[in-house]
């Protein structure tokens, strides 16, 4: 327990840092209302339109080929840091596994997940 | 836990606190002076000797602008994303070794606290990192910050892959997932030379992380301005200067530790616990003058150049310095 | 009550107002980040119940990459554009009756477990070494058939976003 405490109070360190700044540049800072301030950001012409639009899918592609290879990544962990011990059956378990996985990389590969056109 | 070593945690706490304080106001001057040098300008040289309070300066100017929240934005998220940006930048410190054990009245060592799942911990909020821009850029309701946001979300997620698997070959080396065991095994050799190919991919894919040159395509500031941030002004926008440079320090830190045999060096007997820091400042020093070199020598890369080097070159590498290690793990124990 | 207990009833606290604002929250991107905010508190509890390696797999897989995909999967629609009222109000009975049969289900379990079965006075952490050998000696093939799921999740994605991949 003691040796995760640090990590409590970093965060409501954090959280008060940001609290203090935010609250100084409250007391410190002019609020002087302005119509053209107010609008969203354009360089040089008139904004136009928000920007809340749909995405392209390949974003959500490289979303869900993340959680996979997370996924992966978690179980290699436990693996690494004992392979010393564990021995030769866990290295050839490991490496279906990842065989496994790298032939859906090749799949996306070949399909195109990783061209920007 | 006594009082002595609670106080003892408060004070390291502090310092590094401290730390995480001082890291941009330094860096953002050291970085304009060196890239002024390399450009054969002078860099800031007004407010102060030799301009060394130019940041001060900056930060007083930031902090009393007027903080603008756009009458389109999401005001809660828009609100809370800095947030998000800052808490995982100073959480990571808490696991990060500045030293060895040394003996100050008692034994204590010169970090916050030694988990048994440190480096696990920074990557886990290497993956929360994502939130702050892609955060800050949906709540802007600005097509820029639009794009900075999808792009840096994209970004992270892809090179922190990379990153894992750099950091999975160390593991396999160390034998530990505690950065300070990390360090202890690297007494007699850096873990640089055994791990070359998983040094170089440990630091394109921590540059890429860090959202920086080459790789700063989420706030190319030619292209689509500021990025994820352009709506953000006065106070708020110092936040996420704040933590881009205490990220990039970590970073430099990280590599230091996993790579570059942290506090082991040459040491002064009796004095183990200040060489140690000095060795571990001096490293993480140059591998930040090392980023402002980039920033000014490289061009920026294209979007699609970024992901498919990611995916195509640096993934299948990762994995086959993975598999290279552990074969050589196997054959020496 | 002990410090422990103060943080997992704190935890828990916020869990349960973050997974209420999930369901209710009109903006679905709101919806988004409060389940995220759900599965970092887990994460907490994860870690006050001395499961370091858990914790920090729900904060690595759940908050980090499951949220990232959650909320790139939302902007795939246009998240701009203000709720519309429910457009399934006959559903309303039926889930109704499928929430009360939950309910009553899991009322059930819970009064009926014995939750003192197998609490030990003193928790101990579980070295990374004897979680991997569990997992490599005695799960081998439920190991290797997981690959198997992640293989048919990445090619369904692939598959599914295809078509507009090659249209453009």
């Amino acid at each position: 327990m003691a040796s995760y405490l640090p990590l409590l109070v970093a965060s409501v360190a954090a959280i008060g840092f940001v609290g203090v700044a935010l609250g100084l540049g409250f007391l410190l800072a002019p609020q002087q209302f302005s119509r053209l301030k107010r609008t969203i950001y354009e360089c040089g012409m008139e904004s136009t339109g928000g920007g809340w639009r749909q995405v392209h899918i390949r974003y959500y592609l490289m979303a869900i080929l993340f959680v996979i290879f997370a996924v992966e990544g978690i179980f290699l962990f436990p693996w690494a840091a004992v392979l010393g011990e564990i021995g030769t059956f866990a290295f050839v378990e490991m490496l279906v596994f990842m065989s496994i996985l790298f032939f859906g990389l090749i799949y996306a590969w070949r399909k195109g997940a990783f061209e920007w056109r | 836990m006594d009082l002595v070593s609670t106080l003892a945690l408060l004070a390291k706490g502090l310092v590094v606190l401290l730390i995480f304080l001082a890291a941009p106001l330094i860096f953002v001057l050291a970085e304009r002076k060196i890239l002024g040098r390399i450009q054969s300008r002078r860099g800031p040289n007004r407010v102060g000797p030799l301009g060394l309070f130019q940041t001060v300066a900056d930060g007083i100017k930031l902090g009393t602008k007027e903080d603008i929240i756009p009458p389109a934005a999401d005001r809660v998220v828009f609100w809370v994303a800095p947030l998000f940006m800052v808490i995982p930048a100073i959480a990571a410190w808490s696991v990060i070794p500045f030293g060895p054990m040394v003996e100050i009245g008692r034994e204590t060592g010169l970090w916050i606290t030694n988990l048994n799942v440190g480096i696990l911990f920074v990557l886990a909020l290497g993956s929360l990192n994502t939130y702050g821009p892609v955060m800050s850029g949906w709540s802007s309701n600005s097509k820029y910050a639009h794009f900075g946001a999808l792009r840096s979300g994209a970004q992270i997620i892809s090179y922190e892959l990379t990153l894992g698997l750099a950091v999975l070959a160390v593991v396999v080396y160390a034998g530990s997932f505690s950065l300070i065991d990390i360090v202890e095994s690297q007494r007699h050799m850096w873990l640089v030379a055994p791990q070359f190919l998983g040094f170089l991919i440990f630091i394109v894919s921590g540059v890429a992380e860090t959202n920086r040159a080459p790789f700063d395509l989420p706030e190319a500031e030619t292209e689509i301005v500021a990025g994820y941030f352009v709506e953000y002004t006065g106070i708020r926008f110092a936040m996420f200067f704040i933590a881009e440079y205490a990220n990039m320090f970590l970073m430099s830190m990280l590599v230091t530790v996993l790579y570059l045999g942290g506090w082991n060096g040459f040491t002064i007997p009796g004095l183990e616990g200040v060489s140690g820091v000095v060795w571990t400042m001096a490293k993480a020093l140059t591998l930040m003058f090392g980023y402002f070199w980039l920033r000014a020598t490289l061009p920026r890369l294209r979007y699609d150049q970024l992901m498919s080097f990611c995916w195509k070159i640096l993934l299948p590498l990762g994995v086959l310095n993975l598999l290279v290690a552990s074969v050589l793990r196997m054959v020496w124990s | 009550m002990n410090f422990a207990a103060v943080l997992f009833y704190a935890f828990s606290a916020i869990a349960i107002v973050a997974a209420l604002g999930t369901v209710l929250a009109r903006n679905i991107v709101y919806a988004a980040l409060s389940l995220v905010g759900t599965m970092v508190m887990i994460a907490g509890i994860f870690f006050i119940l001395h499961a370091d390696f858990l914790a920090l797999v729900q904060l690595l897989i759940y908050a980090g990459a499951v949220g990232v995909l959650l909320i790139f999967g939302l902007m795939l629609t246009n998240t701009g554009q203000p709720a519309t009222g429910p457009k399934d109000r006959w559903q309303r009975p039926i889930a109704f009756v499928a929430a009360m049969a939950f309910i009553l289900v899991a009322g059930y379990a819970a009064v009926s477990t014995d939750w003192m079965q197998g609490v030990v006075p003193q928790l101990e952490r579980v070295p990374p070494a004897v979680l991997a050998s569990s997992l490599f000696r005695n799960w081998a093939l439920p190991f290797e058939i997981a690959s198997l799921v992640l293989l048919v999740a990445m090619i369904g994605a692939i598959v599914i976003s295809r078509r507009e991949t090659s249209n453009d």
